[in-house]
């Protein structure tokens, strides 16, 4: 038999970075489609409808800056950043494993990290694209009651808060995505551990357990922002137990080291795995 | 961006094996998928035949490196198979899974698969639409997988396998869901592809179909392989089992007087207008019609023995 010899050389591999961007590239905002974005939409958008109610009934109490921290430490970084996380990170891999379709994925001679981490990069960007325009639509709605100079006056929260939001999405995403790998009902045990760990232990138990949730991590950093006081309300104060609170920057590093190292173990745990599209079949 | 050097572009060596499992055990928790494999497959058409749970899809999964072995090695272009990029980069697999992402276009789907072998955008895009046209789905590429039928999903699966022009090819039940003009154009491209030096490993358990594709055949049953090599071979070696050959002639009780001296010769049966011989040794009976058919006196009308078909071998290697 002659041998085979391809009509054209093939192309080279992709590098570890561009295998990463490609991957993801193929996969932009995969998880926000049909039903589950309508759902996850109008969930994002509660806190905006919830505003809208506020300045509808003329409620200044509740508006402003101190308002507008207070709806996004009651509602964004403990309920619905986390939860959306949760919904795209444990669908990023996991939808196709369900569905089968992975294999086309891993056929590929692209590397399970590089998979992973494509993946991962898909989950955080379609989360802050989700995230970020509500938070925004908030702020005008809860600080431009206070006129166009509190808009303005006020940028560096509304910085702070989105800055707090792309950090809750890496450490999530890395979270969700294990945990996706690691079970097969991971949006249950997800929704668990929102509310457990993160919200129960972080807020209520007095422990320094809460310092090892994320959703602490993410409300020290905005009580570091929210001025020395300017800004702390009753509301701030108790999700966030002063006596606890490290610094800004032992937050942050800890929050980028805790997802650095989550993602790390996602790679090992998807490149030690093995997937059989129909389990069982001989 | 900086690339790595691209996969090794020579071909499949002459007559060297593509892919190689060496006494290979395969469990799934206390389901045995494969059981010592040992087997080589070479350049050219080979069919991977058995029932249905014999452990062909395992077989396949390891050859491409979905899974690794619980016992022995599995190699593929001189290199350990599991999840080996490079092996990856020469390797396409047709697997026997129905799911797609509905919403995605043909194209899409194509385009994506060429862009993570290591085309660029353009690239990518021109072999989607050579790879739509040389499996028939030109003209609906640009429509979402979702409206496609199933023969359509079927060819599409086909085009994918072959987006990194690979040297090995791993098809599982290619045919599945294909209408017979599909199957005709499907078989014809797998015999090119075979004959154009790659490996193809044909996986069905439907025996004509592979039968259309090649006669070099690897027989799996309850995860072990039965046999290897060519359909004829393989029946030559099955001395225990007789061959059966039918003969189209007027008086068969007559000509069965005739071969009864004939080597090898195990048992008649007769029909109205033939004669079934049974012989160990069908060389020695072939001659021995032959002098019948010299010496006058009898018209054999036909001759055709009814058991070199890769049925007739698979039926008596499980029996």
């Amino acid at each position: 038999m002659a041998r085979y010899t391809p009509a054209q050389p093939r192309p080279a591999l992709p590098r570890f970075p561009s295998a990463v961007w490609r991957v993801a590239s193929l996969a932009p905002f995969q998880a926000l489609r049909g039903r589950r974005l309508l759902a996850l939409s109008l969930f994002v958008l509660c806190p905006v409808l919830a505003a809208l109610l506020f300045r509808a009934y003329g409620a200044a109490r509740v508006l402003g800056a101190r308002g507008f921290t207070d709806l996004s430490c009651m509602f964004y970084l403990p309920v619905i950043l986390p939860v959306t996380v949760l919904f795209l990170g444990a669908g990023a891999i996991g939808d196709e494993i369900d569905n089968g379709t992975f294999l086309y994925l891993r056929l590929r001679p692209v590397g399970r990290a590089a998979i992973a981490c494509g993946r991962y990069l898909a989950v955080c960007l379609s989360a802050f694209v989700l995230l970020a325009p509500p938070i925004v639509l908030l702020y005008v709605l809860q600080v431009g009651w206070g006129g166009a100079a509190a808009l303005s006056d006020e940028l560096p929260l509304l910085a702070a808060l989105l800055g707090v939001v792309l950090l809750a999405v890496l450490a999530y995403g890395a979270f969700f995505l294990l945990l996706a790998l690691l079970l097969r009902h991971a949006v249950i045990v997800g929704l668990f551990l929102v509310a457990g760990w993160e919200d129960f232990v972080a807020t209520v138990i007095p422990s320094k357990a809460a310092l090892w949730t994320i959703s602490f991590h993410l409300r020290a950093l905005l009580w570091h922002q929210a001025g020395e006081g300017r800004l702390l309300t009753r509301m701030m104060r108790f999700f966030v137990r002063a006596e606890l609170v490290p610094s800004a920057t032992a937050s942050l590093l800890g929050l980028l080291i805790a997802a650095a190292a989550l993602l790390a173990l996602a790679c090992f745990t998807f490149s030690r795995k093995e997937y059989l599209e129909r389990p069982g079949d001989a | 961006m900086r690339e790595e050097s691209g996969p090794a572009t020579a071909g499949v060596e002459d007559g060297a094996a593509v892919i190689e499992l060496i006494g290979v055990s395969r469990w799934y928790g206390q389901v045995i998928g494969l059981n010592d494999v040992t087997v080589r497959v070479r350049s050219g058409v080979t069919g991977l035949l058995g029932p249905n749970g014999a452990g062909k899809s395992t077989l396949i999964r390891l050859a491409t490196g979905q899974i690794s072995p619980s016992l022995g090695a599995v190699r593929v272009l001189g290199e350990l198979a599991f999840q080996n990029r490079n092996i990856l980069a020469r390797l396409g697999c047709c697997p026997d899974i129905e799911k797609f992402d509905d919403e995605r276009t043909g194209r899409a789907f194509l385009e994506g698969a060429a862009l993570l072998c290591g085309h660029g955008r353009k690239q990518a895009a021109a072999r989607a639409l050579d790879l739509l046209d040389l499996v028939g789905l030109k003209d609906a590429g640009g429509r979402p997988i979702g409206s496609y039928s199933k023969g359509m999903r079927q060819r599409l699966k086909l085009a994918q396998a072959l987006v990194n022009d690979p040297d090995v090819l791993v098809l599982d039940e290619p045919l599945t869901g294909m209408d017979p003009l599909g199957r005709r154009h499907v078989v014809d491209l797998i015999t090119r592809w075979g004959a154009e030096g790659r490996c193809v490993l044909v996986s069905s358990h439907i025996l004509h179909e592979i039968e259309a594709m090649t006669d070099n055949v690897i027989l799996i049953h309850h995860g072990r392989v039965l046999a290897e090599g060519v359909v004829h071979e393989i029946r030559r070696l099955l001395r225990g089992c007789p061959h059966r050959v039918t003969i189209g002639v007027d008086d068969p009780r007559g000509l069965a007087a005739r071969l009864l001296p004939a080597a090898g010769v195990v048992a008649f049966r007769f029909g109205a207008d033939e004669l079934t011989v049974e012989t160990t040794d069908p060389s020695s009976l072939f001659v021995a019609v032959e002098g019948v058919v010299l010496d006058g006196g009898l018209e054999v009308r036909r001759l055709f023995t009814q058991d070199d078909s890769l049925e007739a071998v698979f039926d008596y290697l499980v029996a």
